[in-house]
């Protein structure tokens, strides 16, 4: 990793802010772009417009739409546990911190549905704080903050208000980049594992993360060397104890693979081509708008290359964005670029000029709001 | 750096990942409810039915008695171009009835009415009865009890599909299916099944459903 000079002559787009007025805003700009998420949800509930798609689904709750689709599979594992149910869609296939954390806040007294919400959007804003302080160690001032306004207003971002985890796993692997560039292993052993415990793609970030090790490895004592190692496979040391669990609870310690089937995600050698072949005339036409991410998302990671972002991250999150498509869909591959963090500064690097920032946050917060509304009836 | 040290680092961190993914299970162990027995049951039911693609059922449905053999697998016919997931029973002197997509076939002389027929093919598939039950079962909405069925220790599995009531009965411990008893409005039923079928009957199911390609389902 290392960090980037500005380019000579190249004047930064927004005025270089200092650090607690660029943290203040950075709360201000999740203010905004929650505030518009829950305000559009709130209104969808109340309008209840188009007649056949506000149905009871969202019209029980005033926040109902923010816990549709997977959320409700993540709420029936924190109120009644795992089951697999061999060859349907059950929930194995949802890993558990999530309802870890719903099942704790229902203990003190939330609702799942409020508990959901409040947890995905409290864990955004640590998910920003701790993206700008990473776009710092990484980058100049101007492109970290840029890129941490960009995650807050990004168009598929509905999602880190929804009762799904992507806001604690960006937490998570936002956090334990940091910690490692600051030398905390520990800590950063546990972020990693967190956020491993939330969604299986946060193992990647043990690439950044073991580059940083590795970089650093002749300047550690032998007890950070432990540390920085173990940081490293805490990943997959995370990894291991859901399928333990499964074994202890289902009798089954391949639930989770089954399950993952079930729901037709199982990687093929030809899985890349299967997607593109199955695209033309799929009955599900928001897989249009995931193939187009798809492939803006590389077009990102490779601006974020030549922004001289590390291969170690640049790798990590091709993995994120390019491994699900090997499933054979490009089915929520919108949703699972968004914990690809080179994404949103190759994102803030190509938008240099202020105007154009401007008009990209705009955009983005007008679609965002779009995608709100449109969450009843397309799968994020 | 020396071995010693080296085994140094190499012990921390096994012993920290090890700690990580203990506490990882120990989190998940005492946070998360564990399933009921009657769940775990239900779910290896339904589980247990993929071994079976055959059954043989003597059924009485709406004051009837009707003696079939099941087929469960994938067919062509009826418009479709490619093969559907379905089921067929054959009843003997009763004609068949085959489900396959969304579609519901009834033939042969004295046929079943629709409402009749659908009743008499849950009777006669368990794996058509399973599919529902699993969809029922994501929701919860199932509950399970020890009974004896034929002489035999069995768990009655207990859930309802609309207007019916459905108990599906199965064998303890390998869960093979025994018996199903429907309880609805207007059509009521209850059917002895065993699964499996012997081959010259298989042969006899397969050879019925390929006659007259224009109105029945061709096995795939």
């Amino acid at each position: 990793m290392q960090s980037l000079p500005d380019s000579a002559g190249t004047a930064p787009a927004i005025a270089l802010p200092r650090l607690g007025a660029a943290r203040l805003r950075i709360v201000g700009w999740w203010a905004v772009s929650r505030g518009a998420v829950v305000t559009t949800a709130l209104v969808v509930h109340a309008v209840r417009r188009p007649h056949g798609y506000f149905d009871a689904d969202v019209a029980h709750h005033p926040i109902a739409l923010l816990g549709l689709w997977d959320g409700e599979w993540y709420r029936r594992v924190a109120e009644h546990g795992y089951l697999l149910v061999a060859h349907k869609q059950s929930d194995p296939a949802f890993f558990p911190l999530y309802p870890v954390l719903l099942r704790a806040a229902h203990a003190l007294g939330l609702p799942y549905g409020v508990a959901g919400v409040a947890i995905s959007n409290v864990a955004f804003l640590l998910a920003l704080v701790v993206l700008y302080e990473l776009g710092r160690e990484l980058l100049p001032e101007h492109l970290a903050y840029r890129a941490t306004t960009l995650a807050a207003v990004f168009p598929l971002g509905y999602v880190f208000s929804m009762a799904y985890p992507e806001s604690i796993v960006l937490a998570g692997m936002a956090g334990a980049a940091l910690l490692a560039l600051r030398g905390r292993w520990f800590a950063c052993a546990i972020a990693v594992a967190a956020a491993t415990l939330a969604r299986p793609e946060a193992l990647f970030v043990a690439i950044p993360v073991g580059a940083v090790a590795a970089s650093r490895w002749r300047s550690l004592e032998p007890q950070q060397r432990g540390g920085a190692l173990a940081a490293t496979l805490a990943a997959p040391a995370a990894l291991v104890s859901f399928p333990l669990y499964l074994d202890w609870t289902l009798h089954d310690p391949f639930a989770w693979n089954r399950a993952q089937t079930a729901w037709g995600r199982s990687f093929r050698v030809d899985g890349f081509t299967h997607a593109v072949a199955t695209l033309p005339g799929t009955p599900h036409p928001w897989l249009y708008r995931d193939a187009a991410l798809f492939v803006v998302y590389l077009a990102l990671i490779g601006a974020a290359a030549r922004a001289g972002v590390g291969r170690a991250w640049i790798a990590a999150a091709l993995l994120i964005v390019v491994l699900p498509v090997w499933s054979g869909s490009f089915e929520s591959e919108g949703r699972f670029g968004l914990l690809a963090v080179p994404v949103y500064w190759g994102l803030a690097a190509a938008l240099r000029r202020p105007w154009l920032a401007r008009a990209a946050h705009a955009t983005c917060l007008a679609l965002l709001v779009a995608g709100t509304v449109s969450l009843k009836f397309v799968f994020p | 750096m020396g071995g010693r040290a080296r085994l140094q680092v190499i012990l921390v961190a096994l012993a920290a990942a090890a700690t990580m993914a203990a506490a990882g299970f120990g989190l998940e162990a005492v946070a998360l409810p564990r399933p009921g027995r009657g769940l775990l049951v239900a779910a290896g039911a339904v589980a247990a039915l993929d071994q079976f693609r055959f059954a043989r059922t003597v059924e009485d449905v709406d004051g009837r008695r009707l003696r079939g053999t099941c087929y469960e697998g994938w067919f062509r016919g009826g418009g479709t171009r490619r093969p559907v997931e379905g089921a067929a029973t054959v009843f003997r002197g009763r004609g068949a009835v085959v489900a396959a997509g969304a579609r519901v076939w009834t033939f042969g002389r004295d046929s079943l009415g629709r409402r009749v027929a659908a009743t008499a093919l849950r009777l006669a598939c368990p794996k058509v009865l399973g599919g529902v039950l699993a969809r029922t079962l994501i929701r919860g909405r199932v509950g399970v009890a020890r009974a004896r069925v034929d002489g035999q220790s069995a768990y009655a599995i207990g859930f309802r599909v609309r207007h019916e009531h459905v108990w599906f009965f199965v064998g303890r411990p390998r869960l093979r299916p025994i018996a199903i008893r429907v309880l609805g409005h207007g059509v009521t039923g209850i059917a002895d099944v065993e699964v499996g079928a012997p081959k010259p009957q298989i042969r006899h199911v397969l050879e019925i459903l390929r006659v007259d390609r224009r109105r029945h389902a061709v096995p795939a």
